[in-house]
């Protein structure tokens, strides 16, 4: 390996100061401390350091994302070959070895150029920014390059998702002034820019088909996400799904979010890492379950009537609570404020689901909503925090 | 005698530590050095030349901005050197040492029980010994024209491999008892004495069977910065603008008390030699400003950092450089391996030997015994990602992300408001620590307390 390291180090001389690529050293950084940790000495403050860098955080909630991503090939295509007379036979009979593999493969059909085009697109930008600006590639859009596929219906146009990213990228961030800086999180502010620009593709009302061999699509089955179906008024317990299914995620929805179960287990490992804001997640949960309580007692309609633990399944919630509304930059950033921002989040998802039904899909309203909120919930706690330091200064 | 338990901090599971607190005999130091630079925001003036001849108490140099205060030798020889960096700034007064027990005249008090605060003052400012009490906020020398309102005597150590100041004091007992009876007739409202919950200290607090006037005693538990005189001050006495402490070693104000009851100025030093590349690790005696070369036959390896002060909070203190020489405050010496390698792909798979307070990686509870512990920055400077690692290491009621955001943008005015003037580099060490982006949190913060001063 020692030959590799000496290649690196030779290639990458002209980018060093004074070498004819420097302008591009931000490109030749990231390559370089992609394929070796940077071995970096201190020089001011503590002689030893953690072991975690933003590399290694980010490359942890993408390893919290694996268990969603999967189930999102998989369910992707389960959905389509439901919804596909001429795969009736494969899913008549269960989930077995042969019909799994042909849901993964039509899965990963529809997630991989999704998922393709947003890396272009958007690490494109990142790099033209971070060669601008003269900062380092930051590991960030790691995660929100995952993310972003994982919130789009399958059914997504390529140039929408296109469109999409760099508009998240360009606007959610980057005129921010890049990772770290941002008000809203990227993948989020991209989606809701096509779900606005472009409701007709993204809205969810309708499950449409990826083309199948035959050419044809849906064919008798019901069309909505669940979500859609209780807006329209149908009843929580004869939307033809159970529970548990909608626990396990065998259900209609964007790529990624349909399960709680994975995302549950995506929980666990940004809060047993420490990665990821249990406090803000608690607090989302919290949110929903108390708003939901109160439309139930006050239930006029049969949406009103949905209850707590149905609404923490069907949807977004479970995805947008573990992984959108912890993103650290976009969230409140005091332990006092992430609570508030969590229960905030909760609360107004259940209040666009269920008193907005123009827009069932109400985490990713309520999580940019809170999103842009943060910083005066976060302005608020610092003042107080201020003011009794300077009470406390008085008193003695 | 009342408890303070500190919930919020880090003890980091470093080797390295003390084995035994027996106290060992090292070899004189061929050269003792005074460093200027330690003393932020020193002007050198300096009292003595290159090639004279002085003694101990001899005055070397001192601070233009508080002239009383004089810097004094902490051996008896010859002024070897006066090394000097950018735009001629002093970086070290070496002394080529001859013997330790030639001693300059110097006054002194006669008799201290009966001794006025200026009779104390006087002493302590001429004699060399005044260094050894620092002033938040800041965290410079104290000057010697203030009143402060109370001094902290830290009997507490909790830094990484640090050893009981109750060892450093061990038989010296009756002039730390005369110290804390000095230090009360300087403050405005007495001296604390801040001990750990572990040990018992009551002795060392009374003089003839009572307790000296003045002296409150407060005991803490719990991680580190439980130890710190800036945690200490935030809990019991908080400093401002318009307000000031002024804060005090143990091992000082053995020394403090010595040279006030004896009328000597004690060149003796006690620090524990540690860290995780200390191929032996000692509780020794040496002087005050020793070269750090007496140390080097501690170290492992020859890839070896030799850190003057602990992990966190040390400097370093390569042997034969004028940055050479034990710190005038430390109680430690550290070995740290100095040898980073680039690991091939490090990042991509949650395996490596690394310990992080984050538990990204396993390696921590299933190899806890072989992790790496070097002078790797462990990644690259990047934009701040606040995932809450800050907040689980400060135990003071200060919002380290927000501070730590306004020091990064240069916010004078939200810096003051959050605290930033009663922390010392120490303070957010493990704020810096801990964090993934690898801000250089302590710099900024000793950066922004710099413009504070000058804009006022």
């Amino acid at each position: 390996m020692k030959f590799l390291r000496k290649a690196l180090d030779k290639i990458g001389k002209p980018f060093h100061k004074g070498g004819k690529w420097e302008k591009f050293y931000p490109l030749y950084e990231a390559a370089d401390s992609f394929l070796y940790t940077p071995g970096t000495r201190t020089t001011s403050g503590p002689h030893l350091r953690d072991g975690n860098d933003l590399k290694r955080t980010m490359i942890t909630v993408v390893i919290a994302l694996l268990p969603c991503t999967l189930f999102a090939l998989f369910n992707t295509g389960w959905q389509a070959m439901l919804a596909d007379s001429a795969h009736a036979d494969a899913v008549a009979g269960g989930i077995s070895f042969g019909s799994l593999m042909t849901a993964l493969g039509i899965g990963a059909w529809a997630f991989l150029p999704v998922y393709a085009v947003t890396i272009a697109v958007g690490g494109a930008i990142e790099s033209v920014f971070a060669t601008v600006r003269k900062h380092e590639i930051n590991e960030g859009f790691l995660v929100t390059s995952l993310l972003f596929p994982l919130i789009m219906p399958p059914t997504i146009p390529l140039w929408q998702v296109a469109i999409g990213i760099a508009f998240g990228t360009l606007i959610g961030k980057e005129i921010f002034g890049g990772t770290g800086m941002n008000v809203l999180n990227p993948a989020l502010t991209g989606r809701i820019f096509l779900f606005f620009a472009y409701p007709g593709q993204i809205s969810g009302g309708v499950w449409r088909m990826l083309p199948s061999d035959a050419g044809q699509v849906v064919d008798g089955m019901s069309g909505a996400t669940v979500l859609g179906a209780y807006a329209e008024g149908v009843a929580y317990d004869a939307a033809g799904l159970s529970w548990s299914d909608a626990f396990l995620g065998f259900m209609p929805g964007s790529m990624g979010e349909t399960s709680a179960l994975c995302c549950l287990i995506g929980a666990i490992v940004l809060i047993v890492t420490r990665v990821g804001s249990w406090r803000v997640m608690a607090g989302c949960v919290i949110g929903l379950v108390a708003t939901v309580l109160l439309m139930n007692a006050l239930a006029v309609n049969s949406f009103m009537e949905v209850p707590w633990h149905w609404h923490l399944v069907v949807g977004g919630f479970a995805f947008g609570a573990v992984f959108m509304a912890t993103d650290p930059v976009s969230a409140a950033q005091t332990d006092t404020g992430r609570w508030i921002y969590g229960i905030l989040i909760g609360a107004l998802t259940v209040v666009v689901r269920v008193l907005n039904p123009a827009y069932p899909e109400g985490v990713m309203m309520a999580i940019v909503f809170m999103n842009v909120f943060a910083p005066t919930i976060d302005h608020y706690v610092t003042k107080t925090n201020m003011k009794r330091r300077a009470r406390r200064l008085e008193l003695q | 005698m009342s408890l303070i338990r500190i919930q919020r901090g880090l003890d980091l599971p470093v080797p390295g530590a003390l084995e035994s607190a027996e106290l060992q005999a090292l070899p004189d130091p061929g050269r003792v050095a005074l460093l200027p630079p330690e003393s932020w925001g020193m002007k050198v003036q300096m009292l003595a030349q290159e090639g004279d001849r002085v003694q101990v108490g001899t005055p070397l140099y001192c601070d233009r901005r508080d002239p009383a205060v004089i810097y004094t030798s902490p051996a008896a020889g010859v002024v070897e050197s006066v090394e000097r960096g950018a735009k001629r700034a002093v970086l070290a007064v070496i002394v080529r040492v001859e013997n330790f027990e030639e001693q300059a005249e110097l006054l002194s008090v006669a008799d201290l029980a009966s001794a006025s605060r200026e009779d104390v003052l006087g002493a302590l400012a001429g004699s060399g010994l005044w260094p050894a009490l620092r002033r938040r906020p800041y965290d410079c020398v104290a000057r010697s024209d203030e009143r402060p309102r109370s001094i902290f005597v830290t009997a507490i150590d909790t830094e990484p491999l640090a050893i009981s100041p109750r060892e450093a004091v061990r038989g010296r007992e009756e002039f730390f008892r005369a110290g804390l009876q000095a230090l009360v007739k300087l403050s405005e409202r007495g001296v604390w004495l801040c001990t750990s919950a572990e040990e018992d200290w009551s002795e060392l607090r009374s003089a003839g069977g009572k307790p000296i006037e003045g002296v409150q005693a407060r005991m803490f538990r719990g991680p580190h910065p439980a130890g710190l005189a800036g945690t200490h001050i935030h809990l019991l006495d908080p400093v401002g603008a318009k307000r000031c402490v002024w804060h005090v070693a143990a091992q000082d104000v053995a020394d403090i008390g010595e040279f006030l009851s004896a009328g000597r100025v004690p060149t003796k030093r006690r620090v524990a030699v540690v860290g995780p590349a200390a191929a032996k690790r000692a509780f020794v005696e040496t002087r005050r400003g020793a070269e750090t070369t007496s140390f080097a036959p501690f170290s492992a390896a020859s890839n070896v950092r030799l850190i003057s002060g602990s992990l966190l909070s040390g400097r370093t203190a390569t042997p034969g450089t004028p940055a050479g020489f034990l710190g005038r405050w430390d109680r430690m010496v550290t070995m740290l391996a100095d040898d980073p390698q680039r690991e091939l792909l490090g990042w991509s798979v949650p395996i490596g030997k690394r310990w992080s307070i984050t538990n990204v990686y396993p390696a921590k509870f299933l190899r806890a015994k072989s992790l790496h512990y070097d002078t790797d920055l462990n990644g690259s400077p990047r934009a701040i990602v606040p995932i809450g690692v800050w907040e689980r290491v400060m135990p003071l009621d200060v919002l380290p992300t927000q501070l730590i955001k306004a020091l990064a943008s240069d916010e004078l005015e939200d810096a003051e408001k959050l605290g930033a003037l009663e922390l010392a580099e120490e303070d957010l060490a493990l704020c810096e620590y801990v964090d993934q982006s690898k801000t250089p949190i302590t710099a900024m913060l000793r950066a922004m307390l710099t413009r504070m001063e000058k804009e006022g």
